[in-house]
């Protein structure tokens, strides 16, 4: 600097150099990178009670093709337009044959941007609310999140649509399973999504063993009753401790206790007995009697007749101990049932049967409570080129013909029609003899926690249980615990607007358990 | 007035020619670490979330409240111990291996050397995640490990090891060994190779044993070297993640939680952006000081050549 000022040089020193090139910089930055204000989550088309012109179709599938065609001769998209839809690898081959068949059908180009795994899927949906490129125009993502897309103002509501076009989703013949038609779409009472997935749990367990007239003679003479499939968790304990069988290398059961999916036993036991997450006020209720029970009892189950993976293994661990035969009994999504029966990853092929998900008594009524984990929704982008024509892919995706098909080939989502029940195709695909008990177990699914902020909500949840599991807590210390976080993260995110999703999210529950809330008398409404 | 004169000079004067041609550089460095930074200690200080439904920008100011409370948040504190502990556990088990390794292969003479050398360090060449896994899957209840200690001990001698706590931390420990002891091996051993003949054979001609040259000639000659590989790796290792993610998730609970592994649900999981970036930008003062005083004595033992 010296040298340039004895050279009678400019007096613009580095310094001043760096400092004006470094505000050009961060402005050009900050010019580039604040985007538009996020939106608020509202409905793009007409105000709720303006009636919306139905569009004309026979058929679910016939609407959403004319309303691609109407949405062409009206100029907003054309033939060529690409489309991407973002979901998880396991759902390649239901989804991707459709692709190829509604391009053909609209001339558009919808394409598949596929993500191996499910958490970076939620990553890359919050990246996409805070970045807005517009990268992606549908999400096929976890139920749970639609609240959260739908807060940071990512996703458009689509009840509008839904009364445009009518997916017969919630009534008609073709209608989904209640409850799952509700809670896989619903948000604060608005459609924000449509279900492409049925994730009820259900419970397999060792039919030979059951049909062996020694052990029936066995368990009738220990328990003075005849060896049936259990109706209530009592029995079911019972149950799993007469078929434990260590010294043989069969332990009772195996239902999750780990990081991911401990809550899913405590939670079928919990609301079976009356129990809810929250009060009217988002209090939590889980350290309720109620709670604490089913937790004890899910405890003295894991670690009385459980191998130790059921705390320490992942979700794929049911998909290996149940098939090789190493559990009288084990529950988890549907699709362990195909694969119990597949002779390529199973030895305990023709020897499985399916059963309800016990319940608990109530003045002489069977309550079950199923958990319904995780499950697939559609949501549309709000920074897509056109939601309305991804609204019509989905629709027709979803349809009762179109989704049949998509449904019926092997991948990760699973039947959620009702009258699919009866096709042969799901028949072929499922097994005869297990469709009717998923479809009962499905009429009594309840949902994940689905309210803004479910992913903590629920990983709280989970860390706590686990360790109570582990035999690190007490389980009322565990629920404790989970309590005071579930507080914390309602007051961050705001109680009132909690409330009122609670307040919505309440009438998703199956209408047993409903009715159970009410005659205890735990809300208000 | 001044100032125009001054860029006028400037600009009349081809000046710019060589500040124009730092510009990109410049603007490099901006883009990719400073401003990222600003915007990292920004959203340090104000509570947000992008559930919340309003812009990082329009967030509400939170002071140092993201700060107090992670100095509060017992799960951090314990997964900063925890990485503490396994830093030092791991690092210090691969020095010692690697040293070993380096000096069994630079005095002894055997067939094969290089390709025994060259094979060595396979395993710092694999992705994490393919070790997690291939670890995970060791010590699972029915895998080879349980099954040689069946096959030896009887069927009572199976372990638990992802049940109990320093057992899993254990198996992640190993894990971080079996990858890294190679890059130790292989630093340590490209530093004895360079070290001059003459002082070890004078010592040698003076009568000086083995354990005396080792301890007063090679290791002192060694110790930049040594402390090049301590740091690196023990950056690296305060930082892990996969390992952790792929063998324990974490658990049982939070036993084996990592600081990079409870940052990463803090922010992407829980979406506690603002408290994730207070949390890192804690660690990086932490980290700073810590590379700082390991740095200080490679720097006086430059100094002092």
């Amino acid at each position: 600097m010296t040298a340039k000022n004895n050279k009678g040089y400019s007096n613009l020193t580095r310094r001043e150099f760096l400092k004006a090139a470094g505000l050009a910089a961060a402005g050009s930055l900050l010019s580039t990178c604040a985007p538009a204000p996020t939106p608020a989550p509202v409905a793009p088309t007409p105000a709720p009670g303006t009636p919306v012109p139905r569009v004309e179709g026979a058929t679910p599938e016939e609407r959403a093709l004319n309303g691609i065609k109407a949405l062409k001769a009206a100029g907003k998209i054309k033939d060529g337009d690409t489309f991407v839809i973002l979901h998880h690898s396991g759902q390649r081959n239901n989804i991707v044959p459709a692709l190829e068949e509604w391009n053909r059908l609209t001339g558009l180009n919808f394409v598949s941007a596929e993500e191996g795994l499910e958490a970076n899927i939620y990553t890359k949906v919050m990246n996409e609310a805070v970045t807005r490129t517009g990268s992606y125009d549908i999400f096929l993502t976890f139920v749970n999140w639609i609240a959260d897309m739908a807060e940071a103002g990512l996703i458009v509501d689509q009840t509008e649509w839904w009364e445009k076009y009518d997916p017969e989703v919630d009534h008609g013949p073709n209608a989904y399973v209640s409850p799952i038609d509700r809670f896989t779409s619903l948000y604060k009472g608005r459609r924000y999504a449509m279900g492409a997935d049925n994730d009820t749990f259900s419970m397999f367990y060792r039919k030979d063993l059951m049909e062996n007239p020694d052990e029936q003679k066995r368990f009738e003479d220990k328990f003075g009753r005849k060896l049936e499939v259990p109706k209530t968790w009592e029995e079911f304990d019972q149950w799993v401790a007469f078929f434990d069988r260590p010294d043989q290398g069969i332990r009772g059961v195996h239902m999750y206790a780990e990081r991911y999916f401990a809550y899913t036993g405590w939670a079928a036991r919990f609301i079976s007995r009356g129990g809810a997450y929250f009060d009217d006020n988002m209090d939590p209720l889980i350290t309720s009697e109620e709670g604490v029970t089913a937790l004890e009892e899910m405890v003295r189950l894991i670690q009385n007749h459980a191998w130790p993976d059921a705390v320490t293994g992942d979700w794929s661990v049911a998909y290996t101990r149940f098939p090789e035969g190493s559990v009288f009994c084990a529950w988890a999504w549907p699709s362990l049932g195909k694969w119990a029966q597949d002779p390529k990853t199973s030895k305990i092929v023709g020897k499985v049967g399916a059963m309800e998900i016990p319940g608990t008594m109530h003045d002489g009524e069977l309550i079950r409570a199923v958990p319904h984990v995780v499950g697939w929704s559609f949501s549309i982008s709000r920074y897509s080129k056109s939601p309305e024509a991804c609204y019509c892919f989905i629709q027709w995706f979803c349809g009762p013909k179109t989704g049949l098909d998509a449904i019926a080939r092997v991948g990760t989502l699973d039947i959620f029609r009702q009258p699919w029940f009866n096709e042969p195709k799901m028949k072929e695909a499922y097994g005869a003899e297990f469709l009717p008990v998923l479809l009962a177990n499905s009429k009594n699914a309840f949902p994940d926690i689905s309210l803004r902020g479910a992913n903590e909500y629920l990983d709280k949840l989970n860390l706590h249980l686990q360790q109570a599991f582990a035999g690190q807590k007490k389980p009322e210390q565990a629920l404790k615990d989970a309590a005071d976080e579930w507080q914390k993260i309602t007051d961050r995110l705001g109680r009132l607007s909690q409330i009122e999703a609670w307040r919505q999210e309440r009438k998703n529950y199956p209408e047993p358990i409903q009715r159970l809330w009410r005659k205890k008398g735990l809300f208000k409404d | 007035m001044h100032l125009s004169t001054r860029w006028g000079r400037w600009w009349e004067e081809d000046r710019w020619m060589g500040q124009l041609l730092i510009l990109p550089m410049q603007l490099l460095i901006w883009f990719v670490l400073i401003i990222p930074m600003l915007i990292v200690i920004y959203l340090s200080l104000v509570s947000w979330q992008p559930i919340m439904g309003v812009d990082w920008w329009q967030a509400p100011f939170a002071g140092l409240r993201n700060y107090a409370q992670a100095l509060q948040d017992q799960r951090f504190l314990s997964a900063l111990g925890r990485t503490v502990g396994l830093v030092l556990a791991a690092v210090g088990l691969e020095f010692l291996l690697g040293l070993a390794l380096a000096l069994f292969f630079h005095y002894q003479e055997f067939p094969a050397k290089r390709i025994f050398s060259s094979i060595l360090l396979y395993p710092m060449m694999l992705p994490w995640v393919v070790v997690g896994l291939c670890f995970y899957l060791l010590f699972l209840d029915k895998g080879p490990v349980n099954y040689v200690l069946i096959q030896l001990f009887g069927p009572g001698a199976s372990v638990q090891w992802y049940q109990n706590p320093l057992l899993a931390l254990m198996t992640i420990v190993l894990a971080d060994i079996w990858q890294w002891t190679p890059f130790m091996f292989l630093v340590i051993y490209s530093g004895l190779g360079a070290l001059p003949p003459e002082p070890v054979e004078a010592a040698m001609t003076l009568g000086a044993s083995r354990w005396q040259i080792f301890r007063h000639i090679v290791l002192p000659m060694l110790k930049p070297v040594i402390l090049i590989a301590l740091i690196i790796r023990s950056l690296e290792a305060f930082k892990i993640f996969d390992l952790v993610y792929i063998m324990t998730g974490g658990g049982p609970g939070t036993s084996t939680e990592s600081l990079s592994l409870y940052l990463y649900r803090t922010g992407f999981v829980y979406g506690q952006l603002s408290y994730a970036a207070a949390m890192a930008l804690l660690v990086l003062i932490l980290v700073a000081l810590v590379a700082r005083l390991m740095v200080r004595p490679l720097e006086m033992e430059l100094e002092s050549r």
